[in-house]
């Protein structure tokens, strides 16, 4: 059982779950409780941390059904920074608990989750988008032959856990029949998150352009300046200036002087990027690292040394605690 | 211009069907006559539908998704259910540094042959042996234009997320790469690294740091490396030992501290790597131009390339006709399409066969008369 509570997603686990019936619509109010519980430490801590050294079944069953419960409560939210954070919160505490696990384990693990191992290779694609990112494991620094990488070290660890935050990512997103009582305990959790977390909860207060970052300066100037603008710049100044809090009409209006302007669709885009429009799920732009690889980092400053994302960069000039 | 561009257009269209790409009915297309895309989200059932609007519309442009939808027609985006996309290489003569001086409209053997070179790195360095791709399932097309796409049609890719799209253009572009993770390292007191048999990244810069120390040239060597020429001469000059001791994983005779051989791997690295558009990579719903369809800003079809070294892009993709149309020529102007020089004196007028009437109206050059 313990097993089971660290792993809940396991095949083990499922197979306990299922044997139980376990009744969405009649649930413990116990294991909703747990569940709120464990999406705000995870999303407010950056780790879930699920208690699984009690003995007492029934305690050791709640933490269990906590984690889809939390998914579905976290899915609620459709705020994808929340679930951004959530998934990697999971999929860490996965990880920390694997590092000590024999080899033979994290391998049936492994096969769990549907990574397709074959000897100690798997294919490349599953790799990539498991995406390690440590430098030890980043796919550039392994050895990648014929379509297989061949795994050393911990990398299987890092490929289990972050296969598995994609598919948290996946199930999050997926819209699930609940009864009502659900979004009331998705609402408290959302109340719970620590400020910060969220972006968008933050008041900034009124927009001051000049403390935003150098990148983000640059692709103002670009969009004024009449020369015709590519779709990644576009949407990445639109997504920034969305989450400083700046009106709809203010972004359109950056715009204006872009060739083949189009007010109206201008606008659509916009509110498409606020979550307004379309799926509902609310962008932020990318973090440093990403704008970096686009080619839209043009260098950094001293303060962008210390940061990793162009709304931190605002946020730390603004003065508001990060 | 432009209608005399679609009706020469349409007219090829009349006599050669366009190919219908992979799974035409989870695709979603693209067509325009003013700009690239006036029109997406459109989606035809198979070949023949979509020759039926071909020829009904004569577009200048023609691009299919390489992504594979549930409802290819749906909108926006999200509705369109993504299933899966094909992995797809965008190299264009724009990305790269170009000697030639010409106006970047136009493209000439030079920077045509530097596109290629890159192209040859990408599918040799590193799609067929690294990625495990089969020749077959590459198909590299001429864009219509100034570059190459190349499809990758395995099932399996079609699965790669945007991010791990990235890490594979990481790999390429050898972004990240660190000496230390491939293998370099001081064990006691020797230098160990890759031999020139490893995989990945490691094995790469053994070998071409073996090819380099064999072929003896000092100067590239410290080049490459960002060494003095002074360490790279000592390294030559003890080849023998050097090459050696590659083929057991020790570095201990190459002179360099464990500072600078992250450095110099790198270094090493980046001339190897190969360059694409990064964007298009990533995009997973991308819309790319339709193999065997034309290129309405060149008349150009954007044509399978079968193989590479005989392809010639001023040559093969020219498919429109012989008739002779009387023009203007607006301005002085030289080119070659199909082994033959096109001389164009500004304000004299000229009869051009269709090709490079067409060609020549697209780029500006010409009025056509009745047009």
């Amino acid at each position: 059982m313990s097993q089971a509570a660290k792993y809940p997603f396991s095949s083990k686990t499922k197979e306990i779950v299922r044997w139980l019936r376990f009744d969405l619509s009649n649930l413990d109010p116990s294991v909703l409780e747990r569940a709120k519980q464990r999406a705000v430490t995870g999303i407010n801590s950056g780790a879930v941390s699920p208690e699984t050294s009690s003995r007492n079944q029934k305690f050791l069953l709640t933490e269990i059904l906590s984690y889809p419960v939390a998914k579905i409560l976290v899915g609620l939210t459709k705020d994808r920074v929340l679930m951004k954070r959530y998934a990697r919160a999971e999929a860490r505490s996965v990880k920390k608990f694997l590092y000590n696990e024999p080899a033979d384990f994290v391998q049936s693990l492994a096969v769990d989750v549907g990574v397709g191992l074959d000897g100690n290779t798997v294919s490349f694609v599953e790799y990539a988008n498991a995406a390690p990112s440590s430098e030890e494991y980043k796919l550039v620094n392994m050895p990648l032959v014929a379509g297989r990488v061949a795994l050393r070290g911990d990398a299987l660890v890092e490929v289990v856990s972050e296969t598995l935050r994609n598919q948290i990512l996946n199930d999050l997103e997926r819209r699930v029949e609940v009864p009502d009582i659900y979004s009331t305990f998705a609402s408290e959790m959302r109340a719970e998150v620590s400020k910060e977390v969220s972006p968008a909860a933050v008041p900034l207060g009124p927009v001051e352009s000049g403390a935003f970052p150098p990148c983000i300066q640059a692709l103002i100037s670009e969009a004024r300046s009449g020369q015709p603008m590519a779709h990644t710049p576009r949407f990445v100044l639109a997504t920034f200036l969305a989450n400083t809090g700046m009106s709809t009409d203010e972004i359109v209006d950056v715009y204006r002087n872009t060739p083949n302007f189009d007010e109206k669709k201008t606008k659509y885009y916009v509110e498409y990027n606020l979550g307004k429009r379309g799926s509902n799920v609310k962008y932020t732009p990318p973090a440093c690292e990403k704008m970096v690889f686009y080619g839209l980092c043009g260098g950094k400053d001293a303060l962008c040394q210390r940061i990793k994302h162009p709304l931190s960069y605002y946020k730390a000039r603004k003065g508001v605690r990060v | 211009m432009k209608a005399f561009i679609q009706q020469r257009i349409g007219g090829h269209y009349a006599a050669h069907p366009v190919q219908a790409p992979l799974s035409i009915e989870r695709r979603e297309f693209g067509a325009g006559v003013d700009q690239k895309i006036d029109f997406r989200h459109l989606s035809f059932r198979d070949e023949r539908a979509l020759n039926t609007y071909v020829k009904t519309f004569s577009p200048l442009y023609l691009s299919y998704s390489a992504a594979y939808y549930q409802y290819p027609e749906g909108r926006p985006m999200p509705r369109k259910g993504w299933r899966g996309a094909d992995l797809v290489f965008d190299l264009d003569a724009d990305e790269y540094e170009n000697p030639c001086e010409h106006d970047s409209k136009f493209v000439c053997e030079v920077c045509m042959s530097r596109v290629k070179e890159e192209l040859v790195k990408l599918v040799e360095g590193f799609l067929i042996p690294d990625f495990g791709f089969a020749r077959g399932e590459l198909s590299i097309n001429f864009s219509g234009n100034r570059g190459y796409h190349v499809h990758v049609r395995s099932e399996h890719v079609r699965q790669l997320s945007q991010r791990g799209r990235r890490e594979l253009l990481d790999y390429i572009y050898a972004s990240g790469l660190s000496s230390r993770a491939v293998g370099f390292r001081r064990v006691d007191k020797s230098m160990r690294g890759p031999s020139p048999g490893d995989a990945g990244w490691g094995g790469r810069v053994a070998r071409l740091f073996k090819s380099m120390v064999e072929a003896g040239d000092a100067g590239a060597l410290a080049r490459a490396m960002g060494v003095s020429l002074k360490t790279s001469s000592k390294i030559i000059n003890s080849r023998e030992s050097v090459v050696a001791g590659l083929e057991q994983g020790s570095w201990d005779q190459v002179p360099i501290s464990e500072k600078t051989w992250d450095k110099a791997v790198r270094l090493f690295a980046s001339g190897v790597s190969a360059e694409v558009d990064k964007n298009v990579t990533m995009d997973v719903s991308r819309l790319m131009r339709l193999p065997t369809s034309i290129h309405g800003g060149t008349g150009f079809e954007a044509c399978h390339v079968k193989s590479l070294d005989a392809f010639d892009p001023f040559r093969d993709p020219v498919v429109l006709g012989d008739e002779v149309f009387s023009c203007v020529a607006l301005k002085d102007a030289e080119f070659l399409l199909k082994d033959q020089t096109f001389s164009l004196g500004a304000g004299r007028k000229a009869d051009l066969p269709e090709f490079a009437a067409v060609f020549a109206a697209a780029k500006g050059l010409v009025t056509v008369d009745g047009f």
